[in-house]
């Protein structure tokens, strides 16, 4: 049947347009040609929603035409076409639910190509909300034209994979308003899997259930992933959040290539929720994820905890956003020794807060990166700081900006405030990176064991730019502090007096919060364009064991730039443009 | 800061406070208490019970005559007798009851218008009827022997009792219990026997379970029984199927006191000092509501708008926030004070007179202490483990300072409704309030080692109710039956806890307020309330001969408790305090300054979304068994318990929700004990015997929240099971003369499945919880010698001395999962290696003078279990002398001076090389008097 219908379609086409042709022909049979009336502006333009991802528009015939255009424009965007029709009327499919489209049409005859008609807007309808009550344990795929609902700490369990489409929409819930929500979270257990691609134009997005515009930080718990790789404490340590009688050790993996899935344009926002106070949630938690695993482009919007949190570990990362945190940006620990290159983190004010009546609270101790070697004093680290597999992350190309001064609350210690706080014995790398705007100082260097690092050559901090902070390195303590100058002499950390904000081409001057939607440019600002400039020139060369660290970085190698922070000065598209985007609430 | 007071006027105001009190009170009573008997009278009366020499069983339907008078009177079912009317002079007793040999007592000397008490025991009729005459005085021996309840129990029981109490300068229950061979006390209040933890001990008041008070873990503080209310403590540490199935370590049975045959008024007082607290200037919790007695907790009530964490939700403007943060009592540090003398005073009013023609016994008694308590030189440490080993990563030091008060009172009545029935009503009721504050300097991890000030500010009160109706039937000789039915009830109260943080911002700058920090200001809320009622009832029968026969008991019981508990903490964060301000006190910090209409500087924050849970425990028990003697030395006792426990814990959430976590189960418990009666005076006991453990309440809960306690993230487990135990004990015990014993005895036990508290480590804060571990075993040997020194020569005949001996070792094995974060294989949390008690007594038989010495010390013991790479916390042993003067001064007056502590050894534990606590007691000396009537 098929088969037939295929065979003989163009020619009963054909057929039925000779005949056409024919009956004009005897309808009007006047002979000198005469000039056929300009195509009028197709009108009636219409549309409905039949599903969350297509619009179905229609109009009415134009006569004369023998087929339609129809373009499209998102919200205030330009028009694009949307496809042609023969008949009056298009489905329009692969659009983004709840939201509004423009359409337009002209008619067409040949190359004639009437007006377009009025503008008709029309909403992609809601899409269904699935209640996500259970773990998932076989492999299932989660589809942009639904919401997810995730109702508690939702597993993905018992080696299955979840795969999430592009433009899928998650969130944590229920809310309700004067109740503390209940922890939810999204967790990829220990040989499980999730395969989250978004797009850059779809990308996935996990946050609050609550309404745009009443959104809090802490709403829901965020996105964790538990893997198989080394980490540097011992015994068996649970994940943070969910509560210990049905605890998910993470610790005494030993395939440091694991592979927990892939990541790619996903946001996590208004994640960091707790039960209890100083128990938030990570917006990303890795746990001992291996180097297979993918991800890059991904963004945390006001998370109530760290953003980009790691416990050990070996999986990399790139092209990673941090917008508003309500403790650290980046925070790697307890033997993780992934490589991360092109970060951005600005934090402005005010300081995020929860939910009122919600248990969690911000840290008093915010830094740009808090990096320690094995984490706790309490215990599980073997030979205290100094276990091993030492915590070693890279991280390359990072523009990290603090909320300036007046913003964060000055600690006891000024273990808070820091551009970058290094402890409790990390080694790793810091270089080609802009630290700018923290209120206590650029760089901390923090415990003993710490110092032996760079005693060591495991700590490098090299080629970065510090500007608008009130001192550079840390005080000097008898015992304790080590982020002095002379550690890190012929290093290349040069310090601007430029105002932070003025490097850049669009960036808010420190302490204005940003309106909802604004639109980033790190890009050098003119003028300033030097500063972001390696000096000397020298290039992409990386210095001392470097090196060793950049291989099979996401198919290719760890290249050094020669240029400090986050995007190439010289680039058309920026990285971040498209899918990463700024909402207070 | 408080102006100091001058010593001299606060000990007179608090002596003059203590002796009004007192003087009151004992007016009262006196008041209220039937007039003394008259004068003239020319009889007497006589009374007390008959008691089976062997098992120290009252004897009903014994027939007790006057010899040469037509007076006498039969025993009831209590085995009391009570013979008025008896002309004064020298008596002569007899007392007669079938199976058993007839006895006669000489030599009572009965004064006009006066009272005697004559117990009598009765020995079983051997082959031949043979009747036995005693004098008085000897037999008082034998009496004492017979109701020596460690040498009659049926399993193996140690005792204090009233008289060796009376003797020690034991002020209540927990000190006096600490002399029982292989009891521990831990933090002055909670009762380890044998080195098990709480969980395996269960408390009873005349017999009936008491609920607990303390919201993590399951015990009765027993420094709430003033030892002034106590008849005896005994401590069962075999099972036999009439004790409770949970019952798995030992059992405690705290008896208060007997009515005295005659009527008696006593009131006794005393005053005593500290050498760390009287005269010393100390820090003081600021004191609200009546504290003395205990009534502070209304004083310090939880703000209406504070009360749920939907309440903090609402509070979205700044008036409102700020009327939340006001609604606080605005108390977050300590005064300075002057340490006040310590003070007590008890009275009590007995007897038993006619009422409507019956006769009833009473005892009403009242016991008040006030006293202040310190923590010197205290010393605290966190450790991190550097070049292999543990060394002190933070450190503080400071001082403590609690006053207590406790009051408590008892009325206990009973009667003899008819010859074969006894009714008695026992009613207890104690009260205590303890007024802590502590603060420490150090230098602190979280600051980035940075000096900070901690205060803590912390008031618990505690009040305990017990009322209880016992019947007691004899149903012919053959069969008795008794039924108790009880309630009580405990309330702890720990309102408005206040915890305080100030940082140092750099070396000798002045201590300050840290802003947009959650931890540095904390409030907390704690309350509890449990309350049971149990129906028991017990029947016994004796088939064939009444002392030499098999005898049956079944019994059945049932009991509800029911549990409320609240926890809410707040955190006050702020946003910037301008830096002028933040070196202010905290009190002027939240004097409005900052919180007035519009400001904007402090927000209240909930610390955790739960906090109230309730739980409900149905428990329902029956049980069967047999004494059987074998021959005329040895006796068998077995039988099983069959228990059905349901207990429910409900704990909400502030998202509205409960969550349930249930635990049911039925079990059936046997025992089998076998005693053998080696000689007159020697006797071998063995016993097996399977019982259980089952989690407390809150380790089913599985949310998480912050400790009151510790301040640690503590998350209960819904999957925990009950623990099952099997013991097995021997023991050989040699009684040469009334009062004394020699023993020896081994014991072992097998756990499966024991809960254990353990610390969980996660990607943040550690966590304690709760899990069953794999097993454990404990087993040890008991030697125990309490004798006369009059075998050395005469001279030495007013010594004794006693000395008691555990050896125990133990071993837990953690098995898999979460908990293996602590040491796999190491003791259980608690058990010492060994604990030794030891005593010298000396009592003038003339003057009626004693002094008694005594001595006890614990061997180190885990405190907490380490987590790796840490050592387990050991609490180092504590050496302690104590020492008591009693001095009689005439027929009515008695002084005493007591002295404790004497070496004021440190309190320390250790981690390793590193000292993770220390502080000094203090010594103190009281000087005390008593008179009674």
């Amino acid at each position: 049947m098929s088969f037939a219908s295929t065979r003989w379609l163009p020619r009963l086409a054909a057929f039925a347009g000779l005949l056409a042709i024919v009956a004009c022909g005897d309808e009007d049979p006047v002979t000198p040609p005469v000039q056929p009336q300009p195509l009028a502006a197709p009108a009636g333009l219409a549309g409905t929603s039949p599903s969350p991802t297509s619009i179905r528009v229609t109009w009415s015939a134009v006569t004369g035409a023998t087929s339609y255009e129809v373009e499209r424009a998102t919200g205030t965007g330009a028009f694009a076409s949307a496809g042609t029709a023969t008949a009056t009327e298009l489905t329009v499919s692969g659009l983004l639910p709840e939201t509004d489209y423009r359409f337009r049409v002209r008619a067409i005859r040949g190359t004639e190509q009437s007006a377009f008609s009025t503008e008709a807007t029309v909403r992609t309808s809601n899409r269904a909300t699935v209640q996500v009550t259970a773990d998932v344990t076989t492999n299932t795929t989660w589809t942009s034209d639904n919401v997810y609902q995730l109702t508690r700490i939702i597993s993905i369990a018992n080696g299955a994979t979840l795969t999430i489409q592009p433009g899928t929409r998650i969130i944590g819930g229920p809310i309700t308003p004067g109740q503390a929500p209940p922890v939810t979270a999204l967790m990829v257990l220990r040989g499980s899997r999730i395969v989250a691609n978004g797009t850059r134009e779809n990308p996935i997005v996990m946050t609050s259930a609550a309404a745009a515009g009443q959104r809090f930080p802490g709403d829901w718990g965020g996105i964790i992933i538990v893997g198989n790789a080394r980490s540097n404490r011992t015994g068996r340590v649970v994940v943070e959040g969910p509560t210990p009688a049905d605890t998910v050790g993470w610790t005494g993996g030993n395939l440091d290539n694991d592979n927990s899935g892939e990541l790619r344009y996903v946001r996590v926002e208004f994640a960091g929720a707790a039960a209890i106070l100083n128990v938030e949630l990570n917006s990303f938690s890795m746990y001992a994820v291996g180097s297979n695993t993918r991800m890059e482009y991904l963004q945390a919007i006001r998370g109530l905890d760290d953003m980009f949190e790691w416990f050990g570990g070996t999986v990399d990362g790139r092209y990673l956003v941090s917008y508003e945190s309500g403790d650290d940006h980046f925070d790697a620990a307890e033997g993780y020794r992934g490589r991360n290159q092109f970060l951005i983190a600005l934090q402005t004010g005010p300081r995020v807060s929860p939910r009122p009546g919600n248990p969690g609270a911000l840290s008093a101790e915010q830094s740009g990166f808090e990096v320690d070697g094995c984490g706790s004093a309490a215990g599980t680290c073997a030979q205290g700081f100094n276990s091993t597999p030492y915590n070693m992350p890279v991280f390359a190309n990072f523009t990290i900006m603090g909320p300036g001064a007046g913003v964060l609350p000055v600690r006891a210690g000024g273990d808070g405030g820091l551009g970058a706080n290094i402890r409790r014995g990390t080694g790793g790398v810091w270089m080609n990176g802009v630290l700018a705007r923290w209120p206590e100082a650029a760089l901390s260097v923090f415990d003993p064991e710490t110092n032996t690092r760079i005693t060591e050559d495991s700590l490098n901090v090299r080629n970065l730019l510090l500007a608008d902070n009130p001192r550079d390195f840390d005080a000097v303590g008898a015992t304790n502090r080590f982020g002095q100058a002379d550690k890190f002499t012929n290093n290349q950390i040069r310090t601007t007096t430029n105002a932070a904000h003025t490097l850049f081409a669009a960036v808010p001057s420190a302490s204005t919060e940003v309106a909802n939607g604004f639109a980033f440019d790190w890009r050098p600002a003119a003028g300033t364009a030097g500063q972001l400039l390696r000096e000397g020139g020298t290039g992409a060369t990386l210095p001392g064991r470097i090196p060793q660290r950049v291989t099979n970085f996401f198919g290719g190698t760890l290249a050094g730039t020669t240029y400090v922070g986050a995007i190439d000065p010289a680039s058309t598209d920026p990285w971040y443009a498209g899918w990463t985007t700024y909402f207070r609430n | 800061m408080l102006p100091r007071q001058p010593l001299l006027r606060a000990i007179t105001q608090r002596a003059l406070r203590v002796v009004t009190r007192g003087v009151a009170l004992a007016l009262c009573f006196a008041v209220l208490s039937p007039s003394a008997a008259t004068a003239q009278e020319t009889t007497g009366r006589i009374t007390g019970r008959v008691i089976d020499g062997e098992t120290g069983q009252p004897i009903a339907g014994a027939g007790v005559q006057i010899v040469g008078t037509t007076l006498g009177a039969m025993s009831g079912v209590d085995g009391r007798y009570l013979i008025v009317r008896v002309p004064a002079g020298t008596v002569t007793l007899t007392v007669r009851r079938i199976g058993y040999a007839q006895k006669t007592v000489t030599g009572l000397m009965l004064p006009a218008g006066g009272a005697l008490e004559q117990d009598v025991t009765l020995s079983e009729a051997k082959l031949q009827l043979t009747a036995v005459t005693v004098s008085a005085s000897a037999e008082r021996g034998s009496v004492n022997s017979a109701l020596d309840a460690q040498r009659t129990a049926t399993g193996i029981v140690n005792a204090i009792t009233a008289e060796q109490i009376s003797k020690s300068p034991d002020g209540d229950a927990a000190k006096a219990i600490q002399r029982v061979s292989g009891v521990t006390v831990q933090d002055g209040r909670s009762v380890f026997v044998r080195g098990l933890g709480e969980r395996y001990t269960v408390t009873s008041l005349n017999g009936a379970r008491m609920p607990s008070p303390e919201p993590e873990k399951r015990f009765v503080p027993l420094d709430m029984f003033p030892a002034g209310l106590l008849q005896s403590i005994n401590v069962s540490k075999t099972f036999t199927p009439d004790l409770s199935g949970d019952f798995s370590g030992a059992s405690v049975d705290i008896q208060t006191r007997e009515f005295p045959a005659r009527r008696a008024v006593t009131f006794s007082t005393s005053l005593g000092m500290n050498d760390l607290v009287t005269g010393r200037s100390l820090i003081a919790a600021p004191s609200a509501g009546r504290e003395w007695l205990g009534f502070g907790a209304s004083s310090r009530p939880l703000p209406a708008v504070l009360s749920s964490a939907q309440s903090i939700a609402g509070l979205t403007t700044r008036p409102a926030m700020n009327g939340a943060i006001n609604s606080l009592r605005n108390s977050w540090t300590p005064t300075q004070q002057t340490g006040l003398p310590n003070g007590s005073m008890g009275l009590s009013v007995g007897g038993q007179d006619p009422i409507f023609g019956l006769r009833i016994g009473y005892l009403a008694s009242l016991t008040y202490s006030a006293s202040q308590e310190v923590r010197a030189d205290a010393y605290y440490a966190n450790p991190v483990q550097r070049d292999g080993r543990p060394q002190v990563l933070e450190s503080w030091t400071g001082e403590g300072s609690t006053f207590s008060s406790t009051w408590g009172g008892m009325f206990n009545l009973s009667s003899l409704i008819t010859p074969s029935t006894r009714i008695s009503l026992n009613n207890t009721y104690t009260r205590s309030a303890d007024n802590e504050a502590r603060q420490s300097v150090g230098q602190s991890f979280d600051f980035s080692l940075a000096t900070v000030e901690r205060n803590t500010l912390r008031y618990v009160e505690r009040a305990i109710r017990s009322t209880q109706l016992k019947g007691e039937h004899s149903l012919g000789g053959q069969t008795q039956i008794d039924w108790t039915a009880s309630t009580s009830g405990v309330v702890r109260k720990e309102p408005d806890r206040a915890d305080l943080v100030y940082a140092q911002f750099g070396q000798g700058e002045p201590f300050r307020w840290t802003d947009g920090d959650p931890n540095v200001a904390r409030r907390t809320f704690a309350d509890l309330q449990e309350s049971n009622i149990s129906l028991g009832l017990n029947a016994k029968r004796t088939f064939g001969d009444a002392a030499n026969g098999l005898t049956l008991k079944l019994g059945a019981l049932t009991r509800s408790t029911d549990r409320d508990a609240l926890n809410r903490q707040f955190a006050i964060i702020s946003s910037f305090v301008p830096n002028a301000d933040a070196t202010r006190r905290a009190e002027e910090l939240f004097d409005g300054r900052f919180t007035t209409d519009n400001d904007n500087v402090f927000n209240v924050l909930n610390v955790s979304e739960d906090g109230v849970y309730t739980a409900t425990e149905r428990l329902a028990a029956g049980y069967a068994m047999a004494e059987l003697p074998i021959g005329s030395r040895v006796r068998l006792i077995g039988g099983a318990r069959l228990e059905q426990a349901r207990i429910n814990v409900n704990t909400s959430l502030a998202s509205g929700n409960f969550l349930t976590s249930t635990l049911d189960n039925t079990d059936l418990l046997p025992a089998l004990v076998l005693n053998i009666k080696t000689s007159d005076n020697g006797q071998f006991r063995a016993s097996a015997s399977q019982t259980l453990a089952r989690p407390e309440y809150r380790e089913l809960s599985p949310v998480q929240y912050l400790e009151v306690v510790g301040g640690q993230i503590t998350s209960g487990n819904p999957n925990l099971v009950r623990t099952l135990i099997q013991s097995y004990d021997m023991k050989y015990e040699l009684f040469p003369n009334a009062g004394e014993v020699l023993s020896i005895g081994f014991f072992a036990k097998r756990f499966d499945k024991p809960i254990e508290r353990v610390d969980v480590a996660t990607g943040g804060q550690p966590i304690v919880s709760f899990f069953n571990a794999g097993g454990a075993s404990n087993y040890g040997l008991e030697l125990e010698v309490r004798k006369s020194l009059a075998m050395i020569g005469e001279r030495f005949e007013p010594l004794s001395a006693f000395t008691n001996v555990t050896l125990m070792t133990s071993d837990i094995e953690i098995g898999e999962g979460a908990s293996a974060n602590t040491n796999a294989n190491r003791p259980m949390m608690g058990q010492a290696p060994w604990v030794v008690n030891a005593g010298l007594s000396y009592t003038s038989t003339n003057s009626g003078l004693s002094a008694t010495l005594l001595y006890s010390a614990v061997g180190e013991r885990i405190y907490a279990a380490g987590t790796i790479p840490f050592p387990d916390i050991y609490e180092q042993p504590r050496h302690l002398i104590d020492l008591s003067l009693r001095l009689p001064m005439g027929e009515r007056w008695t002084w005493r001076v007591d002295a404790r502590n004497l070496l004021d050894a440190p309190f320390r534990l250790t981690q390793g090389p590193v000292t993770r606590e220390e502080y000094r007691l203090g010594r103190q000396l009281a000087f005390g008097l008593q008179w009674r009537q």
